[in-house]
């Protein structure tokens, strides 16, 4: 009989042995998931996928005064920044187990959900903005990882992505652990490491227009523990106007979105959407200024792709002469990529999916690429802030831009198509070898 | 005996030399393990090298300093009291047999009536001098002893009014926060007071018999109140850490820093990132567009810098937080220190190491670039494109590391990685071009 016992121990532990320790790290998320592979970096940017709990260091159960007990100690910061929250002032205290759990071995990263559990408004705000589709906080994991370059670049590079991405599946970007301030939260600064940089800079051009230059002014003497309704702040920061009355849902009012494609503002559902902005402007100004503001966004966009179309229609007249070099070919091709792999095709603009040429791609593609996602999305942002003499020195560049394409391209004409082989410089090189093998 | 007494002086004037030459030698660290080594025989050493210390110009603040944190701060403020009388005392008791007589042949009517004057005076004369700060004391003991003072009162009077500032900086090395804040200028501060409640007794009757002793009086004080005090002579412990680090190399010394006021605020001033900026500009856009530097621009005015750089005493790390963890004045030994005062040894240990791949990813696409600009040609218009790209390269690398390190998105991916790879691209159409121009016959 016990031998039997025996061998059913055995039959049993083998495969249980085999499951202990930390499990592998999981492959990717999203639509290229068999692609890629996180880098360690990534469990702290999307806990809920990729965390697994530390085992070894600690074990143990412990309540909230011993976690502090041991905490103030060997990370003193947080646990003053814990004391200084209204998390630990309220009447009743919420202290690290209601986030973190009690188990050391099993320690949970909070997610917004967490969040959720006792700010369900909050959580169900930022869930039902998911249904305005991108841009988004809610849905900006989803937008990071379903990125070409994302899984095709080394894990390690593309991190840096994360750490605004990430917006979606924690809420401390904004309200940063462990005060969870939302005075801090609605400082336009807060704001600021995610919306900075050439695509997209909102800080820029908020803090040069009327409205940016009064808060720089004054802003610092302003009750920041107001609610952000009408009335409570002398001028609106990024917070008052996309964040109106703190609701968490950010997108209800977007009609050019992020500005990389052109629409027509005046459908059923952007006309909605601008009765709310026109709500918005109306806690200051009255009736009629929105549509001002309206008119000469508007206007700026349509400037903007009156610019674009031609450089854009310019590019793919020398695709179809054989002058962009390196062709599609004679590159490498996303490795999920099937279609491109099969049919090898230099996509330009937005529709043919040209959102990810960062790298890979010529000089002139390139050039085109920044004068249509840095150049014009910066004049776009800084006539949506009514930053006008930011717009207008972004459409100078714009112009300045084309120009030099232009005259490229002029160049690449005259000297007309060479049969040249130009893939050991394009297949071949240090970095581009190890992003090839490493994704 | 003439000759005797020449060699004397001599001998004592060389050693003061070398002394003063050899000044850094002498730190309270040094001076404490002397001291604690010597077990009980300690007190009585210390004191007779505070004599001696103060036979040879050492400054005697540091010493007492060192003995209030040794020795408690009554203990320790009456053995100061000893050995500075004693020394005192002994420099008096030199300068009178050295030379005193030769003073008292060679004087002139003018000389002869000033020192007379003095002599009036006599203990409200020593009593002024010891209270008021700005008398070297060392030097004061010296000139004295040219004077026809007589020595009891001398001795006594010193010893007496001698007491507020010893006892003061006593406690405050007791204290053991004279290297870090700046409480010593509240000391003076009290010490400037006591001197005018004397002057203002006796300045009367100064006025009444002699001007001569304000005369005196002026002169003995101009000298070193136009000379400045070298930081290092109290603040002795942070030089060795100094020493090591990129600002001594560069020359770049405590004011630059700490200002040049003795408000008391020199310390909170240093910890504030505006005195960092003015040099590193370059630095802050990676650090201001970082989590870190946004709650620091929010909350800097509500953060206590009068507070040691450790242990969370922030509410964000400031530049001086982690460059200058735990106040060192050198780079760190170990750069995660300061993460780990509040973030997890995991988080920092994952973050650091994929930070390291990060900015190695980086330097990757700088060496690709950089191998194809060697092999294009010194003539236009590659050698022009060649340099530009080249500059490029380099201050993108470098955002890249800044990002990194001051874990900013917006100059890690936007200025530093996706401005490499379009660095790079550059560099590989420019290759083209060349390979396009060369076909051309």
């Amino acid at each position: 009989m016990w031998i039997a016992r025996l061998v059913l121990v055995v039959l049993l532990a083998t495969p249980g042995a085999a499951w202990s320790g930390l499990p592998d790290p999981p492959l990717g998320t999203g639509e290229h998931a068999d692609a890629w592979r996180p880098d360690p970096m990534h469990e702290y940017w999307d806990p809920a996928t990729f965390h697994r709990p530390e085992t070894g260091r600690m074990a143990g159960i412990f309540a909230g005064k011993e976690c502090l007990e041991c905490h103030a100690v060997i990370t003193p910061g947080i646990v003053k920044d814990w004391q200084a929250s209204r998390h630990a002032t309220t009447g009743t205290p919420v202290l690290c187990p209601a986030c973190h759990g009690e188990d050391h071995q099993k320690l949970i990263f909070p997610t917004p959900q967490t969040c959720g559990t006792c700010h369900p408004e909050r959580l169900a705000q930022m869930e039902e903005e998911k249904k305005y589709g991108f841009p988004s906080h809610a849905l900006a994991m989803e937008r990071v990882v379903d990125a070409k370059h994302f899984a095709d670049k080394p894990k390690a590079e593309v991190a840096s992505c994360l750490q605004c991405h990430s917006v979606a599946s924690k809420c401390d970007s904004c309200h940063t652990r462990h005060r969870f301030d939302p005075a801090e939260a609605r400082r336009p600064e807060a704001c600021l490491p995610c919306h900075s940089g050439p695509p997209h800079p909102d800080d820029e051009s908020f803090f040069a227009s009327v409205h940016g230059q009064k808060y720089l002014q004054e802003g610092k003497n302003w009750d920041w523990n107001r609610k952000l309704a009408p009335g409570n702040y002398p001028a609106p920061t990024c917070a008052y106007c996309h964040m109106r009355n703190g609701n968490h849902q950010v997108a209800d009012k977007a009609v050019w979105k992020f500005g990389i494609r052109e629409i027509n503002p005046r459908t059923a559902e952007n006309t909605i959407k601008r009765k709310r902005w026109q709500e918005t402007c109306a806690d200051c100004h009255p009736s009629g200024v929105a549509e001002g503001f309206f008119a000469a966004l508007d206007a700026e966009r349509k400037a903007s792709w009156n610019l674009l179309y031609p450089v854009e229609a310019l590019l793919k007249k020398l695709r179809s002469q054989g002058l962009l070099r390196p062709s599609a070919r004679e590159r490498p091709p996303y490795p999920m990529d099937l279609m491109a792999r099969l049919l090898p095709r230099e996509r330009i603009g937005f529709f043919e999916g040209q959102a990810s040429a960062f790298y890979n791609v010529s000089a002139i593609e390139r050039d085109y690429f920044e004068l249509w996602y840095f150049n014009s999305l910066a004049a776009y942002k800084g006539m949506a802030h009514q930053a006008g003499g930011y717009a207008k020195s972004m459409h100078e560049k714009m112009e300045e831009a084309a120009r030099a394409i232009e005259a490229q391209a002029r160049a690449l004409t005259e000297q007309g198509a060479k049969p040249l082989d130009l893939t050991p410089i394009w297949m071949e090189g240090e970095y581009t070898r190890f992003n090839r093998e490493h994704n | 005996m003439k000759w005797l007494r020449w060699s004397a002086a001599l001998l004592l004037i060389a050693a003061i030399a070398g002394m003063l030459l050899n000044r850094d030698t002498l730190d309270a660290t040094r001076l404490e393990m002397w001291v604690r080594d010597w077990g009980w025989m300690g007190k009585p050493a210390f004191v007779g090298i505070y004599a001696l210390a103060t036979l040879l110009f050492l400054p005697g603040s540091l010493l007492t300093l060192t003995a209030g944190a040794l020795f408690g701060p009554w203990l320790g403020g009456l053995l100061s009291l000893l050995g500075a009388t004693l020394g005192a005392s002994l420099s008096f008791l030199i300068a009178r047999h050295l030379a005193g007589a030769w003073v008292t042949e060679k004087a002139g009517e003018k000389l002869t009536r000033l020192l007379n004057g003095v002599d009036a005076e006599g203990w409200r004369f020593v009593a002024f001098t010891r209270l008021v700060p700005i008398f070297p004391f060392n030097l004061l003991n010296y000139a004295l002893g040219l004077t026809r003072i007589r020595f009891l009162p001398y001795a006594l009077t010193s010893l007496i009014c001698m007491i507020p500032g010893g006892m003061a900086y006593a406690w405050l090395g007791h204290a053991g926060r004279a290297a870090t804040t700046g409480d010593v200028e509240a000391i003076r501060a009290g010490l400037w007071g006591l001197g005018l409640l004397t002057l203002a007794l006796l300045l009367p009757r100064w006025i009444k018999h002699s001007r001569k002793t304000i005369l005196i009086l002026c002169l003995c004080a101009a000298p070193p109140a136009l000379a400045e005090e070298p930081c290092e002579h109290c603040h002795a412990p942070l030089l060795p850490s100094w020493q090591q680090s990129r600002h001594h190399q560069t020359d770049v010394q405590c004011q630059a820093c700490h200002g040049t006021r003795h408000t008391g605020e020199m310390a909170a001033h240093a910890r504030r990132n505006e005195s960092c900026i003015s040099c590193h500009i370059n630095e802050n856009n990676s650090y201001k567009t970082s989590k870190h530097g946004v709650i620091t621009t929010l909350e800097a005015e509500r953060m206590d810098f009068t507070l040691p750089l450790t242990g969370g005493n922030l509410r964000a790390p400031t530049c001086a937080y982690c460059h200058l963890h735990q106040n060192a004045h050198a780079s760190l030994q170990d750069q995660t220190a300061p993460c780990r005062d509040c973030h997890s040894p995991r988080f920092v240990t994952t973050w650091m190491e994929s930070g390291a791949r990060n900015r190695a990813i980086g330097e990757m696409k700088y060496r690709e670039a950089m191998e194809l600009l060697a092999t294009l040609p010194d003539r236009p218009p590659f050698q022009e494109a060649t340099l530009r790209l080249r500059e490029s390269l380099r201050h993108h690398l470098k955002n890249l590391t800044l990002g990194v390190g001051h874990q900013s998105p917006d100059e890690l991916w936007w200025h530093g990685q996706a401005a490499l790879d379009g660095d790079l691209l550059r560099v590989k159409s420019l290759r083209g071009a060349l390979e396009r121009a060369d076909q051309t016959p």
